[in-house]
């Protein structure tokens, strides 16, 4: 019995040191995967990690091209405005110059109906000059050449003054029409004049 | 001691896990935030694209009204010297037909003055009428009459000879009167001798 015992003892002593090595390559199989899990958790959150990072990247880039197009979109109004009042503003002055141009186009068909006018003007005075005074010049010296006769233009009123220039004497004319009768005077005047061919 | 370890283990798993959960819980938000985001750049890329477009049509206008304008104010420049020399050379014009009018004025003033006097005074009109022809006319003829007319017509023919015709009244001498003169060219006596055939022929 008390070899019965120690061999139980040593079996069970062995038993015990075979369960031991078991329970340490057991320890070592699940150090080995707690080993392999940590990794994994730690890859598992630098991928988040990443992730995020990306995220919030992509987010900036996105945000900050909005501000950019945002502020584009500002300078373009700007610009918009400023070309409107610009364009506004010629506008005005083409209206205004087109304006002054009708005036102005106005004003010289006046001008040229006036032109019209002085012409007609000129040809008034040129027959004037070259018809209507040697005309009368003609007939002024046509009496002159009949009658002889030369007037005092600076006679008194009522006073008929002249000189008859006769084919050798000059005689002087003095009448008094208050006291004349025209018949006696125009009678009187051709008495002067020579009939004699 | 492995017990520890696998409860901080445990503690970190949790941890993370909670910590992924609340901030990808956001995600779906973030990640609607981020399309919102990307649409609305996309669309102000787009309204750029539009206002470069209008800002280029009103550049174009602008321009092609600017050369316009540019093309009024010269004609407009043109116009205005036009118009200045046309006024110039119209005030110029315009005295010198005035002055010229005065003086033609004048000048017949003084010779219908002259004529009025000889007219008067001979009792003799003398007046151009159609065919080139002078019309004399005498009056003081007639003592019972003064005012009544004597009259004929004198011209130049074909010939270039003197021509009476048309004597109202008709006088006989007067072909021989035309003789004379034609032959004489004395004006003065051929029309004293006219005077003096009609004064007669009242006489009588």
């Amino acid at each position: 019995m008390a070899a019965f015992r120690d061999i139980e003892e040593v079996s069970q002593g062995l038993l015990s040191l075979l369960c031991a090595n078991r329970a340490e390559a057991q320890q070592r199989r699940l150090l080995g995967r707690q080993e392999q899990m940590l990794e994994r958790l730690l890859e598992t959150q630098d991928g988040a990690e990443q992730r995020l990072r990306e995220t919030l990247a992509a987010e900036e880039e996105v945000a900050q091209s909005l501000l950019d197009s945002k502020e584009r979109v500002c300078q373009g109004s700007a610009e918009l405005q400023r070309l409107e009042a610009e364009l506004g503003k010629v506008t005005e002055d083409d209206a205004r110059l087109q304006a002054s141009l009708l005036q102005l186009t106005r004003e010289l068909k006046e001008l040229r109906e006036l032109e019209a006018d002085l012409e007609r003007q000129e040809r008034e005075v040129d027959e004037d000059t070259t018809v209507t005074i040697p005309s009368a010049v003609y007939v002024a010296q046509l009496y002159h050449r009949i009658s002889k006769i030369e007037w005092d233009y600076e006679s008194e009123p009522g006073m008929i003054k002249g000189i008859h220039h006769g084919p050798s004497v000059a005689q002087p004319i003095h009448l008094d029409s208050t006291q004349l009768s025209k018949k006696f005077i125009s009678d009187y005047l051709w008495s002067l004049v020579d009939t004699k061919w | 001691m492995a017990e520890d370890e696998l409860a901080l283990f445990d503690k970190s798993i949790n941890e993370f896990g909670s910590k992924f959960i609340n901030i990808f819980s956001d995600t779906p938000c973030q990640m609607v935030g981020l399309r919102d985001a990307y649409k609305d750049s996309i669309k102000a890329l787009a309204e750029i694209c539009r206002q470069n477009k209008l800002i280029q049509e009103k550049k174009e206008n602008l321009l092609k009204l600017i050369t316009e304008v540019k093309g009024k104010k010269q004609e407009l420049e043109v116009l205005t010297a036009k118009i200045q020399d046309l006024k110039e050379e119209y005030f110029r014009k315009k005295e010198t037909i005035s002055s010229a009018n005065k003086a033609n004025e004048e000048r017949l003033k003084r010779l219908q003055k002259s004529a009025d006097l000889y007219k008067d005074r001979l009792g003799l009109e003398i007046r151009k009428i159609y065919g080139d022809k002078l019309q004399f006319i005498f009056t003081g003829i007639d003592p019972k009459h003064p005012e009544s007319p004597f009259m004929f017509s004198l011209h130049l023919n074909e010939a270039r000879d003197y021509e009476v015709s048309d004597s109202a009244p008709h006088l006989e001498c007067l072909a021989e009167f035309q003789e004379n003169i034609r032959k004489t060219n004395n004006f003065s006596a051929f029309l004293a001798n006219v005077r003096k055939a009609f004064t007669t022929m009242v006489y009588n």
